[in-house]
């Protein structure tokens, strides 16, 4: 049985799909067609394919169709958008599996452009359905795959700054990283930038819209890369699938720097984020602080046999969307419940405070409460207190708080 | 001001204090019975039982070991008491330090004295029966009449209260006259009126119908009156108002409920 370490790059227009330890991914448009006269489905090229020979019918724009709540109505019959994600999904995973003798996937990561709640939720009950367990279903940011990818790479490359450019029909994106080294782990900052100056990808088929490009490029390098000392450059994205369009602005970035082009790179730090899973906890020396990360630690302090310690309800480099923590505490002589919250810069340290008002008044020590946090968004902390009373002594009632806090 | 971490205790059988009549779900729950009845957990409290709740229910396998090799090799101490509340470190040092004060007081007391402490604890948590087999056993140890009439007042007074909670008048006129005859006080004049007031029936002997002169008679009539009145403003007694208040099939089926939760009280208080 062949265990895959799976790495998806799912975006509205394109998705990538990669294999750990194989050299060449997939590619293909996210478009997903159904013939008119059979339940039978098509993804990618094959949904041209056969939309072009009057075949079948095609629904583009997947995630933005889930998304929406959309629905498209193929022969008669009304698909929601999240079906047809599901679907297009379905013939992805059966792709790569086709290509392996008794394949198992044992991880997976999907990459997505941005970190929308509902998307994610959609997106792991689909895996649920297809069959792979939650546990082994991650999602992360463009960013974060970035940051696998490159630190994946010899020492060397991201010894100093990494920038990277990823040119799509979607838009034009500038990345960066960079690797802090502190006292107990190495902190991994990165952050993207959305260019106005995007363009789509059909004016390179003509000399006068690839030279306009090459320009357009040439100027957002001077911008980002001038002043400062990059270790590596990447370039990835349909556009840069090729770069001859582009010598002028090939010539700037080359320029005592190292400049690496991968295609599929969201795709492949899709993947080494997966086999970091699979690791043993520890054993991945990088907190990484991006998109799609909680960029605060959130502690309480709480007696544990008669010394004070900090307990962490969420910490930073953890993925926002599947940070959740609960614990149960008794209050001795304590009516509200203080947080405190400490971003990358300790001196920015600050506590918020959680009343507990109409939580019924009881003897010290007889009131159990439990602690529930998730997270919202990256920066929006639900947490949710619920009294749990103390047995039958002081039976539990309905008394509740839920409070956002902004980290 | 703290927050006290609990640790993780997935109890599926909780463990049930017969004479409390609760169950128990945490390490904590149990530190805190403990703590607040010391009268109750002194005696017998830590056996094969608790043990059994200790390793597995709350996992913790070495505190049950060590309780057992305890109990072996030592017997019963109330250093077991101590342990359990060390170990679970749900009460601070200083209030395990209180906690042994008070059982060493408890200890030092008299037999008779430390017997009617716990007595007089059941009596609190309105275990009327327990309370009175061992009020009666201090009277039964008391052979060579060493205890002082007073004390034994106190003791007979006493059992009366608890046959009048278990609505036994007759026995408890029995008891008063019996405090009666250990220390001659009006007190036990006025009780033996006032339950004849509860229970008209009831018949005085004759030595003290003499001493319930009019004017006494007067004055503990009001005594009564002002205690039915002010009982009738108490939160039991308003439901049972509510309660009968709600059209009949309501009223049938609370008035049901009302009874079988009196009766299981009184079967526990017997």
């Amino acid at each position: 049985m062949e265990k895959l370490i799976v790495g998806i790059d799912l975006c509205d227009t394109y998705t990538q799909a990669a294999v750990l330890g194989r050299e060449e991914a997939w590619m293909l448009p996210t478009v997903i067609c159904r013939k008119r006269d059979a339940e039978e489905w098509s993804v990618g090229e094959d949904a041209y394919k056969y939309t072009l020979m009057g075949e079948g019918v095609i629904v583009d724009k997947l995630l933005s169709l889930a998304l929406k709540e959309g629905t498209a109505t193929i022969s008669s019959v009304k698909y929601t958008g999240v079906q047809l994600l599901k679907k297009f999904l379905e013939q992805v995973l059966g792709m790569i599996l086709s290509e392996y003798e008794e394949p198992q996937i044992v991880q997976l990561v999907i990459g997505l452009k941005t970190m929308e709640m509902k998307l994610m939720d959609e997106l792991m009950s689909c895996m649920t359905e297809l069959g792979i367990p939650q546990e082994q279903v991650h999602i992360a940011s463009h960013t974060e795959c970035f940051v696998y990818y490159v630190l994946n790479q010899r020492r060397d490359i991201w010894g100093g700054q990494v920038g990277m450019f990823s040119l799509s029909d979607e838009d034009l994106r500038y990345y960066e990283l960079k690797v802090v080294r502190g006292p107990r782990q190495m902190t991994a900052w990165a952050e993207h930038e959305e260019l106005e100056e995007g363009f789509n990808l059909s004016v390179l088929d003509t000399g006068s819209g690839a030279k306009m490009a090459d320009r357009i490029l040439c100027a957002c390098g001077e911008r980002f890369l001038q002043k400062k000392v990059f270790s590596s450059i990447f370039l990835t994205g349909k556009g840069f699938a090729r770069t001859d369009w582009a010598p002028e602005f090939m010539k700037q970035i080359c320029n005592r720097r190292r400049v690496f082009a991968e295609p599929a790179l969201f795709a492949k730090g899709a993947a080494y984020k997966a086999e970091s899973y699979l690791k043993k906890k520890g054993s991945y020396p990088f907190c990484c602080i991006c998109e799609g990360k909680i960029r605060s630690t959130v502690t309480m302090e709480v007696l544990k046999r008669d010394s004070r310690v900090q307990i962490a309800l969420a910490s930073a480099g953890e993925s926002w969307y599947e940070a959740r923590s609960v614990l149960e505490v008794i209050l001795d002589g304590q009516k509200e419940i203080p947080l405190t919250i400490t971003p990358q810069d300790p001196k920015q340290r600050r506590t918020v405070t959680i009343p507990l008002d109409g939580f019924p008044d009881r003897p010290d020590k007889t009131t159990r409460v439990r602690i529930a946090a998730g997270f919202l968004d990256e920066k929006t902390m639900v947490v949710k207190i619920v009294d749990r009373g103390f047995g039958e002594l002081f039976p539990r009632t309905d008394a509740s708080i839920r409070q956002e806090v902004m980290i | 001001m703290s927050l006290l971490l609990c640790r993780q205790e997935p109890v599926e059988t909780p463990y049930y204090v017969e004479a409390l009549g609760i169950h128990l779900y945490s390490s904590q729950e149990l530190c805190y019975v403990i703590y607040h009845h010391p009268l109750l957990v002194m005696e017998d409290f830590v056996d094969d039982r608790l043990i059994g709740f200790l390793r597995s229910e709350l996992r913790m396998p070495f505190l049950a070991e060590r309780i057992e090799k305890w109990l072996e090799s030592r017997g019963a101490s109330d250093e077991l008491l101590f342990l359990i509340l060390q170990d679970c470190a749900y009460y601070s040092p200083n209030e395990q330090a209180l906690f042994r004060q008070k059982v060493t007081a408890y200890r030092k007391l008299p037999e008779e004295e430390y017997e009617k402490a716990r007595a007089d604890y059941f009596y609190r948590i309105r275990l009327y029966g327990k309370a009175i087999s061992v009020y009666e056993r201090i009277l039964e140890a008391d052979r060579e009449k060493k205890l002082s009439g007073s004390f034994r007042a106190k003791i007979w007074n006493n059992i009366a209260s608890c046959y009048t909670k278990l609505f036994c008048y007759q026995k408890a006129m029995h008891a008063y006259d019996c405090a009666w005859d250990a220390e001659e006080s009006e007190e036990f004049i006025k009780r033996m009126y006032l339950l004849t007031v509860m229970e008209p029936m009831l018949e005085v002997k004759e030595k003290y119908l003499s001493m319930m002169t009019e004017d006494k008679r007067e004055e503990w009539d009001q005594l009564a009156e002002a205690a039915a009145a002010e009982s009738e403003q108490e939160e039991p007694v308003r439901r049972m108002e509510k309660l009968f208040q709600k059209d009949p099939i309501k009223r049938m089926a609370g008035a049901g409920d009302v009874l079988n939760r009196w009766k299981v009280e009184y079967r526990r208080m017997i």
